[in-house]
């Protein structure tokens, strides 16, 4: 269920009605057995209409990692729960491999082979990658590391764990939650919270704006100058590139937040996805404030695992740089994720040598520290747009060495674009430091909360995008 | 227990209200200026509302043009008007095909029928499978003209969405804009001309599929036309260095079926020859359009005399 559709906005309400019917009809039983089914239900309903097939993939990922965690508490007693780690988690990484990445290993083995002239044919496969695979294949596979390392027990309940591994919410683009915050949850008392509610709509809401406003309308000025690139002025495809980070931002963040608002309704809550990335002061800075989730995952599953920075400087860089070759892999079957990835390990290790990392700054050196990874960070997003590294070569060059400043986009549609982008900003400084009195969803004063709130829908039914395609990371 | 649950229910109801309250606010807001977005739009003077305004309530053109942006760059109506001692309007619009233009149409005759259209066919916008959905988003404001059941085809879930007023207006805002500062710049009836010469080469596409629902569209256009008893023309105009293809033939089919006219200049002729009357692969420019519109009056002539 995609959260700008048509579809959401009739069946979630009945979803919700339901699930809250069912929770207080069957209060006398004191447990959570029916609400829990209900949504397991409604959550393989909605991966099913889908496609049957991704239903399948879902369940098949379940079921390995819930028996293998089952059979690595047990067999720890006779250690050999190393060979049952190592052999879950390739049967849980296959599909996703397979799926995601055949292609991709297949095309570069059989460049790389022409390199030393042997040719060889390995057909590609032509199906669609199964939604969400990226996302509850690393849900999974962190619980089955947990109870590997005892930091949490195996979930017995299939249930349970089924309704952790698919929870409908979060199972398109995340956040990618961990056992210990969520299947506590899952198994809790829960009762119906008002302001819990009321959160998860004004998440809901401002999370549709961040999508079908600013995403997708950016979206169309940045597709209309990237796709002929060439033939654009130095001064649009860097206006193009400094709206990118917005736009992916808006796309991003704002199904994060429709997700963590459904989630809030339902009385769950999921892990916070994104905490003002673009007001970070270094790239590592960026990393525990983008897709938080992701980085939390990461450095639990790999950078620890690896050395973390328990271990001499030069291994650190190189665990540091190890661990978003994975984060670029993760993102895209492409060589242009992987160099993105890269970008961010160098500079991220560079900043470790320079000690650049530390969120010490104050005034104007922080403005400087934070426009500069800004920067930082749009130069290596061109690399997570662009098809080709040899693209993003010639973005680059074209914004740093054409100075002509044609113009081949409508001003007015400028003027908006940095409109919506200006509103994003000051909303993300008003929460970072906390203005009160600007802070218009949470005001004190009911009035101008509601006033916010028709401002938003108002803008949404005006100016949303609805026929633009999925969220980015949907394709992940 | 008891009480418990009874507090539940009664934050429950309390968070119910507060959202369904919302929603009425928000219906209510939507229709007050839903309203006040349709003035603007009937009294727009200028932009894509001053021109239909025009054609519909202050003209009585005797032949109109209708195309994508090929119409609009193709067709000098200042010529075809000279030629023919016929008033002629240029109501072509960039990247709209017929399923727009068949609902134009629909609003347009409530008003006032032309003697003759002629309908440029673009490959892309009238024949090919695309996205569809950009061709009704110009109509949703006239849709009380047009139907809801118009947009069901394209997308059954349109008639839902447009029971919002304001989103019948999406992404209207600069063309409303327009509509009040600025007039109708009638001296070129419509027609819009391109300078510069074509310099790059050609760019060819791969092999598409043919969209069903658009030669469905077609068809119910040329009953429609036939049904007012207007003379329907297509015409297909150059395009640079295109070659010949058959992605044209369900037109031809159509056109024989009902006895249209239909004028293929596509490819294989001198204008789409000759890089100097094209200001793009896909447009001529002004002096390309001067002698195509000229072409296109002399077949207009005959085909009246013949009628």
């Amino acid at each position: 269920m995609i959260f700008n559709s048509f579809e959401f906005i009739w069946l979630f309400p009945l979803i919700f009605c339901i699930y809250y019917f069912v929770a207080y009809a069957f209060k006398q039983k004191r447990n959570n057995k029916i609400e829990n089914s209900f949504l397991l239900v409604v959550s393989y309903a909605l991966i099913l209409k889908w496609n049957p097939f991704y239903g399948f993939i879902l369940f098949y990922i379940t079921l390995v990692t819930y028996f293998s965690a089952i059979f690595i508490e047990h067999k720890k007693a006779y250690r050999k729960s190393h060979y049952i780690i190592g052999i879950s988690l390739i049967l849980s990484l296959i599909p996703l491999l397979y799926f995601k990445y055949y292609n991709f290993i297949t095309s570069s083995l059989i460049s790389f082979l022409q390199l030393f002239n042997f040719n060889i044919g390995l057909q590609g496969i032509n199906y669609a990658i199964p939604i969400g695979i990226s996302f509850y294949t690393l849900q999974a596979i962190g619980y089955l590391l947990d109870v590997y390392n005892n930091k949490i027990k195996a979930e017995r309940n299939l249930w349970d764990y089924m309704l952790f591994v698919c929870f409908f919410p979060q199972i398109l683009s995340g956040p990618i939650s961990k056992a210990h915050d969520l299947i506590p949850q899952i198994k809790s008392h829960r009762e119906f919270n008002e302001s819990q509610a009321t959160e998860g709509l004004k998440l809901i809401l401002w999370g549709l704006f961040l999508k079908v406003v600013v995403a997708d309308r950016l979206g169309i000025t940045i597709n209309y100058i990237y796709d002929d690139y060439l033939h654009q002025s130095g001064l649009f495809v860097s206006i193009a590139c400094f709206l990118y980070s917005f736009q992916i931002y808006g796309d991003f963040a704002g199904y994060s937040l429709m997700a963590i608002g459904v989630g809030k309704l339902m009385g769950i809550n999921l892990i916070n996805n994104f905490q003002r990335p673009y007001l970070s002061t270094s790239i590592t800075n960026f990393w525990h404030r983008w897709h938080i989730s992701l980085s939390i995952w990461l450095k639990d599953y790999i950078y620890i695992p690896l050395g973390g920075n328990k271990c001499s400087k030069i291994k650190n860089y190189r665990n540091i740089l190890l661990t978003f070759l994975v984060s670029g892999i993760w993102h895209g079957a492409n060589i242009t994720f992987i160099v993105w990835g890269l970008l961010h390990g160098m500079i991220q290790s560079i900043e470790k040598i320079f000690k650049l990392n530390k969120d010490n700054s104050h005034g104007i050196k922080k403005i400087l520290k934070i426009s500069i990874t800004f920067i930082l960070i749009s130069f290596a997003w061109i690399f997570f747009r662009m098809p080709t590294c040899h693209d993003a070569i010639m973005i680059m060059k074209k914004m740093t060495i054409d100075f002509s400043i044609g113009v081949d986009v409508a001003l007015p549609t400028i003027f908006w674009c940095f409109s919506l982008v200006t509103i994003v900003f000051l909303k993300d400084i008003v929460d970072e430091y906390n203005i009160a009195q600007f802070k218009l969803l949470h005001n004190k004063s009911r009035l101008v909360r509601w006033c916010t709130y028709i401002i938003i829908t108002l803008f949404i039914l005006f100016t949303g995008i609805f026929d633009a395609g999925q969220f980015i990371y949907a394709g992940f | 227990m008891q009480g418990n649950l009874f507090t539940q229910v009664s934050k429950m109801k309390k968070f119910l209200i507060k959202t369904i309250f919302f929603i009425a606010l928000i219906l209510s807001i939507d229709f007050i200026l839903g309203i006040s977005l349709d003035f603007i739009r009937n009294s727009s003077q200028g932009g894509s509302f001053g021109k239909l305004n025009f054609i519909c309530k202050s003209s009585d053109k005797d032949i109109l043009i209708f195309g994508s942006s090929r119409a609009h760059y193709h067709y000098n109506s200042q010529i075809i008007e000279d030629k023919l001692k016929m008033s002629c309007f240029n109501y072509g619009e960039d990247g709209m095909g017929i399923i727009y233009f068949h609902g134009l149409y629909q609003i347009i005759r409530k008003y006032h029928k032309p003697k003759t259209i002629v309908y440029d066919i673009h490959t892309e916008c009238d024949i090919l499978e695309e996205d569809k959905t950009r061709f009704i988003a110009p109509l949703r404001p006239y849709i009380k003209d047009i139907g809801s059941s118009y947009f069901a085809d394209i997308d059954p879930n349109d008639i839902y969405k447009n029971i919002s007023y304001i989103y019948r207006y999406n992404s209207r805002f600069e063309d409303l804009l327009i509509g009040i500062r600025d007039s109708l710049k009638l001296q070129d009836m419509g027609y819009k001309a391109i300078d510069g010469i074509y310099i790059n080469k050609p760019h060819r596409k791969e092999k598409e599929n043919i969209d069903q629902l658009k030669l469905h569209y077609l068809e119910e256009f040329i009953k429609l036309c036939q049904s007012d008893g207007i003379k329907l023309l297509f015409a297909t105009s150059p395009r640079y260095e295109a070659t010949p293809t058959l992605v044209h033939k369900p037109v031809l089919i159509l056109c024989n079926k009902y006895n249209i006219p239909y004028l293929n200049y596509y490819s294989g002729n001198y204008i789409s020859n000759n890089s100097l009357y094209f200001a793009d692969e896909y447009h001529l420019n002004r002096e390309g359009s001067s002698l195509y519109s000229k072409v296109i009056a002399d077949t207009l002539k005959c085909f009246f005399n013949k009628n």
